[in-house]
């Protein structure tokens, strides 16, 4: 009996894998620990790398120097130290960065290249094209896209604003990128904590946790379109006041076969050792599935039961911390059980010391009694 | 309107930082996919063991990016470094898959491939999936990039760092593996 052959499947399922894209959270994440990565092993070998760097320079000036004095002849010493060192600012703000050019237009300043504006209170960083108005304590994003960080607000200081087209984000001291194109956009949040305030006085203002993505404008009603292309868009979709968010209203649940409950994989109760039981702790796309549906429907008691039977579940440790991280949320702002939260925490912090969600956490924590 | 032109850099500690950040920064941008559909076509399909060999692939890419020149193209800068990071997450899986490791660990068996099931299936892509994990992760990995990637045995003994001849040598092994689970392999053209 002849064999069959393995390459043509083989091929097959590598095209299929060949044409999926990375999720958009999971692009976020890596993008938000490299950039941590990069600042914490530049600043300890810049410094080694500075020293010569600013010996070279001024070795080259002083060559410079002396070629243009010996040769040039009119050519002031101090004309020629100054043009080696940046003479560039934006209201306010000093611009770095290679290859960066910087138009303004009135207020508005168009970059071009990695650009760099720092200010006492936030730092934006471009590295295409972009359009802003900088203020001291404010951006105004217009076209394009940046990276934002935000020192913390200190107690009884304004918060930091980024304007957008659609409405204001307020900054409590994070890390995050805005895009703005021309009918809407979208900001997602690495660390620390947002709030969206829509330019409609009528909308509900968003609070955005890491990991979330928040769209205004057309990019919204597309956002809508999709929300089945990212799971932990949904899961987080539906915070306290998140009104505007990835929250599918009851009557959508019936027809979007992606919220429906799956029940040929639901988790089981037992102490997973059967291989069915096995099968559902790999996959955690049943309980994510039932537990936005829950949420959406405001039935956060169930959505808490369910989480806590699933986590009972042996996952990957990423998968752990998503759900012991959603089960916290519901616990602290849908419940009425603050013990229980508090308890939820310290137990997610003891799991999960360093994990992807430390830094929230801890900030749950701030609230809660010690010692209990 | 005022035009700047050509700012330079200040040489602080915090502006080289940036500079890193921004290089590695437009690099992920530019290449975040492509290293993300190797790891998952090299990782079994797995989106989160795809997603942490990309971080690992653009942390690595820290310590390097002052040296690469773009001007040559990455792609295959990236395509080596996936491969191999690919290969020590397979070795490292195997080892947490061996009974010792997992009695400490209180981990379940995973699950083997029954050569009869296999065999009486013989259909779906992902049995055929499967085959490739019972491959020891330097054939599975030799064998992917012979077959699927198209690869030399040359290119690949650069990539991961053997002779030809020992390349060959993995290949053939795991075409006869793969023919003991009742597959069968046709030649490379």
């Amino acid at each position: 009996m002849s064999r069959p052959s393995l390459l043509p499947a083989l091929r097959a399922r590598s095209r299929e894998l060949s044409a999926e894209s990375m999720p958009l959270a999971a692009r976020n994440r890596v993008a938000a620990h490299l950039a941590v990565q990069a600042h914490a092993r530049a600043g300890a070998r810049s410094l080694r790398r500075w020293i010569p760097m600013v010996t070279f320079a001024a070795g080259a000036a002083l060559v410079l120097l002396v070629v243009g004095w010996n040769f040039v002849g009119d050519r002031s010493p101090q004309r020629m130290a100054a043009a080696h060192r940046v003479a560039s600012t934006l209201a306010g703000y000093t611009v770095a960065g290679s290859e960066c050019t910087t138009a303004r237009d009135g207020e508005a300043a168009a970059l071009t290249g990695e650009c760099r504006l720092s200010g006492p209170h936030l730092t934006v960083q471009t590295w295409a094209e972009a359009r802003l108005v900088p203020r001291p304590r404010s951006v105004t994003m217009l076209a394009g896209e940046a990276l934002f960080d935000v020192a913390p607000v200190g107690a009884g200081e304004a918060s930091i604003r980024v304007f957008v087209s659609h409405g204001t984000i307020e900054v409590l001291g994070t890390r995050f990128t805005v895009v703005q194109t021309e009918g809407g956009g979208a900001v997602d949040l690495f660390e620390g904590k947002i709030r969206f305030r829509p330019s409609d006085p009528a909308g509900v203002v968003v609070e955005v946790r890491p990991g979330q993505r928040h769209t205004w404008g057309e990019q919204a009603v597309a956002a809508d379109a999709n929300r089945e292309v990212d799971e932990e868009i949904v899961i987080f979709g539906d915070g306290a006041g998140d009104a505007t968010q990835a929250q599918p209203p009851p009557d959508r649940i019936a027809t979007d076969p992606s919220l429906a409950p799956r029940r040929s994989a639901a988790p089981s109760t037992r102490v997973a050792r059967s291989r069915r039981a096995d099968k559902a702790a790999r996959d955690p796309e049943p309980t994510i599935s039932r537990v936005s549906e829950l949420r959406a429907a405001g039935r956060y008691l169930e959505a808490v039961g369910v989480l806590r039977r699933a986590l009972r579940l042996r996952w990957e440790p990423r998968t752990a911390q998503v759900l012991s991280y959603e089960l916290g949320q519901l616990l602290e702002r849908h419940t009425r059980d603050p013990d229980a939260a508090c308890t939820h925490w310290r137990e997610h912090q003891a799991r999960f010391p360093s994990g992807r969600y430390a830094g929230a956490v801890a900030d749950s924590l701030r609230a809660c009694p010690t010692g209990s | 309107m005022s035009e700047i032109s050509g700012v330079m850099e200040l040489p602080t500690a915090h502006g080289v930082a940036t500079r890193v950040v921004l290089s590695v920064d437009v690099l992920y941008r530019r290449y975040h996919e492509t290293v993300y559909r190797l790891a998952l076509r090299y990782g079994r399909g797995d989106a989160a063991w795809a997603e942490d060999v990309t971080q690992e692939v653009f942390v690595g890419l820290l310590d390097v990016v002052h040296k690469l020149d773009e001007r040559q193209g990455l792609e295959a800068w990236f395509y080596r470094v996936t491969i191999n990071r690919c290969l020590n997450r397979l070795r490292r899986q195997r080892v947490r898959d061996a009974a010792p490791v997992r009695w400490v660990l209180g981990r379940s068996a995973p699950r083997p491939v029954d050569p009869e099931r296999v065999t009486a299936a013989r259909q779906g892509l992902s049995q055929a999936w499967a085959v490739l994990d019972q491959l020891p992760p330097k054939e599975r990995v030799a064998f992917c990039m012979y077959y699927l990637d198209g690869k030399s045995q040359a290119e690949i003994g650069e990539i991961l760092g053997h002779g030809k001849s020992y390349v060959c040598k993995l290949i053939k092994r795991a075409e006869q593996r793969v023919r003991r689970l009742g597959w069968e392999v046709e030649a490379h053209v």
